[in-house]
């Protein structure tokens, strides 16, 4: 047997137990959770604050049922503290030179602060190390990742520290002044094991009594068949790590307080930051306009004009409507409302295709203007919108289990009338969903999955038939996470922790990162729908700052000049609005848009439909017309107050036209009382000239009229006696908080005594 | 317990894909001690899987397994150290060593079958290697068992090829020395 063949039989034989683990597998076993230690270190420092952790060896804790700790007769705490100093030299004069890593206990001189502690204990190491305990000053000993962050991030002094290091680091770390002593703990005393009492010279024989012992794990161990074979065949034996456990009778209420107290500030800032930001980008819907805020220009209100009746209208008495003819001055608007179907939420994502949320159920219905129709429909808890394409025909939307945790994820689809499963909870786990992007160009999907107090930041890759494919676990840290945006491969996130927001430029593959810019006055964040850029806002009472958009295709922080700048992407990715104005977002620069088609994006919930607009009310939805019609989109837009100016006779003449084009345009002669076309050219000649009689009722055949309601208009003219000329103004709706009308020019002459229109609108 | 059906599926595809997850899950596991309990976990939840969801829309085993895989990995906080680990240079062994070396483990020697036969002493040899270092298990695991070369090594590692050899020579070296192989 040559060492080639040695080595692949040694470690084949016991790297891996392949009968054991299938075994266990089918008996629904897991392996035991190891305790996972603090990791601070030149990895952290770069990152300004600690957000690295990483796993440690296993230590068997030698603990009773009861989490009383046993103790050998003669193990470390058996010794004086001169023995153990004496020891502790001994083991690093042996060790010097030694890669080999041992758990290691660090007495310090004195109380020293977290920052003090975590500069002496990187001197041992150029990578991060691996802290498992740390001491503090009042006896508390303090394990648990989480925890042990929290102390670092604290101001409690620490006596001493476990950690693990290289055998030859162990004479660094005695050099330094602050350091009393570095022993080297074995295996089954790491739990049991305190620092040297510096002060008296002895070694504490025990934790002093009351002490508070802070998560730490309970008595796990690592699964062998025999421990295994004693659950039962559906227990688990993860550990509970992150939780906090008290072992004194008279701190049985500790764990909330010690959680409220030691766990990191920045979590519940961090929370906070992710409600406001979940709110921003999906969940708050466009605010609606009132009246009352942008108010009608001044026009007539419906029942104030004049009836188009030649009985009472003198103007076009000489040529007359036939009697019992009434014109329809105003176009009835639709107004549908659906049966109850536990409508949270409903918007129009294509022309007749709505989605609508229950709280228990995302559906697409399709609304043909007389009755709705469900799709497809299907089990999603609490929808969130975390994604949508910038035509609004698909989206990514999660949902949670009945448990309330958010893991479910679903592509919908409305080109394809389907909601697809995106069997996100194969990748989130036993985590929860804490944010979702997607990249429409390349069809990267990135998870922010929290689990265990960790961010994980998951790269996926949606194929043609939109299932994703694993790419990397790309980021991680204790500190929260907020996906921004994402470019290309790259992928741009936000890890805060307390007042600290560092932005990270991180490669899908997992392979490359980079901390590209620092906060420090804990900023609001948002990201758009598109994933494609993100909002920092200055906070809350800010003093100095302005909003700024970051642009990931020039890496730059774009300043918006305000403070409190109002940004809506809507679905755009790269315009969006502030207070009415529009701009776009090019080459790291800003520069001012405008358009109807500007606003439609970023107005997504009222305009993805040319036809209608959807409306949850009482568990229905209530479906009117689209402001965004094709009319209005093809047309000239006029925006801001406006108020008529004609004079009362030609007003009504106007009226009267409007009056016969609606009728035309919706060819309900009948129902207007027109019964020959002896009497339907004598009405249309009451209105219009010889010219434009002829040209609106060449029209009436041909399609091309344009219902008007006499309401929504306004009437600009001049006249010379003879003709005149002006615009009438078509109300169409309400774009990013403005008043718009569509504009017609006109034109009439006074024939027979009265003003005809010498046009057709339109 | 479990359904006939998906016991034999998993049997199946356990068969499979044990040798590619466990290579899978050595290359991006953050230590080598922690492999086995990832691998077992892996295959715990794709069980668990199989019979809450059943088989129907797994239509590649192996990359679904491995997709589990991968989830589990994360778990070891791989990101930072890996990068660091990565950024990391030793001196290299020269060309004549590095022969000498590859000369010395393709040398037969009968002592090495008693040190197997011998439980403790393998065990011990076994524990040196994974203990030493954080990566070394896993290159002795890619290169002798999963019979990679160096370089693909390095590569699946993120790791100079240098590197790898330096880890692995030394690590071999220091077994010859201790344990007198």
């Amino acid at each position: 047997m040559n060492k080639n063949e040695f080595y692949k039989q040694l470690m084949s034989e016991y790297s891996f137990d392949a009968e054991k683990i299938k075994n266990n597998a089918r008996k629904g076993r897991f392996a035991g959770h190891k305790s996972l230690p603090m990791y601070i270190g030149v990895t952290a420092a770069a990152a300004a604050l600690v957000v690295t952790v990483g796993t440690a060896l296993f230590m068997t804790l030698n603990r009773g049922e009861n989490g009383v700790v046993l103790r050998g007769d003669d193990d470390l705490m058996s010794l004086s503290a001169a023995e153990r100093l004496r020891k502790a030299l001994e083991e690093i004069e042996r060790n010097s030179g030694s890669a080999e890593r041992y758990d290691v206990l660090v007495t310090f001189t004195a109380p020293i602060s977290p920052d003090a502690a975590r500069q002496t204990l990187t001197r041992c190491s150029e990578e991060s190390v691996p802290v498992k305990f740390v001491y503090l000053e009042d006896g508390t000993k303090i394990s648990g990742e989480k925890w042990i962050e929290a102390a670092f991030n604290g101001e409690s002094k620490f006596i001493g520290a476990a950690i693990n290091c290289a055998g030859a680091d162990m004479a660094l770390l005695q050099e330094d002044e602050t350091v009393f002593a570095v022993e080297i703990i074995p295996e089954n005393e790491l739990d049991a094991v305190s620092p040297i009492d510096t002060e008296t010279g002895e070694t504490q024989v025990a934790l002093p009594p009351g002490t508070v012992e802070i998560d730490v794990p309970p008595p796990v161990s690592i699964p062998d068949e025999d421990t295994i074979d004693s659950q039962e065949p559906n227990d688990t034996i993860e550990s509970t790590s992150g939780t906090v456990t008290v072992e004194t009778s008279q701190t049985e209420s500790a764990p909330e307080t010690e959680s409220e107290t030691i766990a990191p500030e920045s979590m519940e800032t961090s929370e906070t930051i992710e409600e406001t930001v979940s709110e921003v980008i999906t969940e708050t819907p466009t605010p609606p306009v009132t009246e009352s805020t942008y108010p009608e220009p001044n026009v007539p209100e419906s029942e104030d004009i004049p009836a188009v009746n030649p009985e009472v209208d003198d103007p076009v008495e000489e040529t007359g409507l036939p009697d019992g003819v009434t014109l329809p001055e105003n176009v009835k608007k639709l107004s549908y409302k659906t049966g109850f179907i536990g409508a949270e939420n409903a918007f129009f994502i294509k022309d007749d295709v709505m989605f609508v949320k229950t709280a228990d159920k995302i559906s697409l219905y399709r609304f043909d203007g007389i009755a709705e129709r469900e799709i497809v429909s299907t089990e999603c808890i609490d929808a969130k919108i975390h994604w949508m394409s910038e035509s609004g025909s698909r989206m990514i939307v999660s949902g949670t289990y009945a448990d309330g945790k958010r893991s479910r994820l679903f592509y919908v689809n409305a080109d394809g009338d389907n909601i697809i499963d995106l069997g996100a909870e194969d990748v989130v786990m036993d985590g929860t969903l804490a944010g979702v992007g997607y990249n429409d160009s390349t069809g990267l999907l990135v998870l922010n999955v929290k689990e265990n107090g960790m961010y994980y930041v998951c790269a996926l890759r949606l194929n043609d038939n939109n299932k994703p494919a694993f790419v990397s676990n790309c980021f991680e840290t204790s500190a929260k996470v907020m996906l921004l945006a994402s470019e290309g491969e790259k992928i741009y996130l936000a890890a805060v922790d307390g007042n600290l927001t560092q932005i990270y430029r991180v490669d899908s593959s997992g392979y490359e990162s980079a901390l590209i810019k620092t906060y420090d006055n804990d900023p609001k964040l948002a990201t758009n729908l598109a994933f494609t850029h993100a909002v920092i806002s200055p906070p809350d009472g800010a003093v100095i700052g302005f909003v700024e958009i970051f642009d990931p295709r020039s890496e730059s922080f774009v300043s918006t000049g305000s403070f409190d700048a109002a940004v809506n992407f809507g679905i755009s990715r790269h315009n969006y609005s502030d207070n009415g104005k529009c701009y776009t977002i090019n080459g790291g620069a800003l520069e001012t848009v405008s358009g109807i088609d500007v606003f439609a994006q970023i107005e997504y919930r009222r305009s993805l439909s040319s036809r209608f607009a959807a409306e949850a009310a009482d568990g229905c939805v209530e479906i009117t017309d689209s402001e965004y019609s094709q009319r209005v989109r093809n047309g000239m837009l006029t925006f801001g107050e406006l108020s008529d100016s004609a004079e009362d006779i030609i007003r009504e003449a106007v009226n009267g036209a409007i009056g016969v084009n609606n009728m035309l345009a919706e060819n309900n002669s009948a129902e207007c009382g027109i019964d020959s076309d002896e009497k339907l050219l004598q009405c249309v000649k009451a209105y219009y000239s010889e010219n434009a009689a002829a040209k609106i009722l060449e029209m009436k055949d041909s399609g091309g009229l344009i219902p008007i309601s006499v309401s929504d208009t306004v009437l600009t003219v001049s006249e010379n006696g003879s003709s005149a000329v002006g615009v009438l103004y078509v109300r169409a709706g309400t774009y990013a908080k403005k008043i718009a009308y569509l504009s017609y020019n006109i034109n009439l002459v006074y024939e027979n005594s009265s003003w005809k229109l010498d046009c057709v609108i339109g | 317990m479990g359904n006939p059906d998906i016991d034999s599926y998993f049997d199946s595809v356990y068969a499979e894909t044990i040798a590619s997850v466990t290579r899978f899950v050595v290359s991006h596991a953050a230590r080598f001690e922690d492999a086995e309990d990832i691998v077992q976990n892996v295959y715990t939840r794709f069980y668990k899987r199989l019979l809450e969801k059943g088989r129907d829309d797994i239509e590649n085993p192996e990359a679904f397994v491995i997709n589990i895989a991968k989830f589990e990995c994360r778990s070891t906080f791989s990101g930072f150290i890996k990068r660091k680990e990565r950024e990391s240079t030793m001196s290299d062994y020269s060309e004549e060593e590095s022969a000498a070396l590859e000369a010395e483990l393709s040398r037969n020697q009968p002592r090495l079958e008693d040190v197997l036969n011998d439980k403790i002493l393998a065990k011990q040899i076994f524990d040196d290697i994974v203990k030493s270092d954080a990566v070394v298990g896993k290159i002795f695991y890619l290169h002798f068992v999963c019979d990679l070369k160096l370089e693909e090594v390095a590569a699946k590692l993120g790791l100079k090829t240098s590197t790898v050899k330096t880890k692995m020579y030394r690590a071999i070296e220091r077994q010859k020395k201790k344990f007198g192989i």
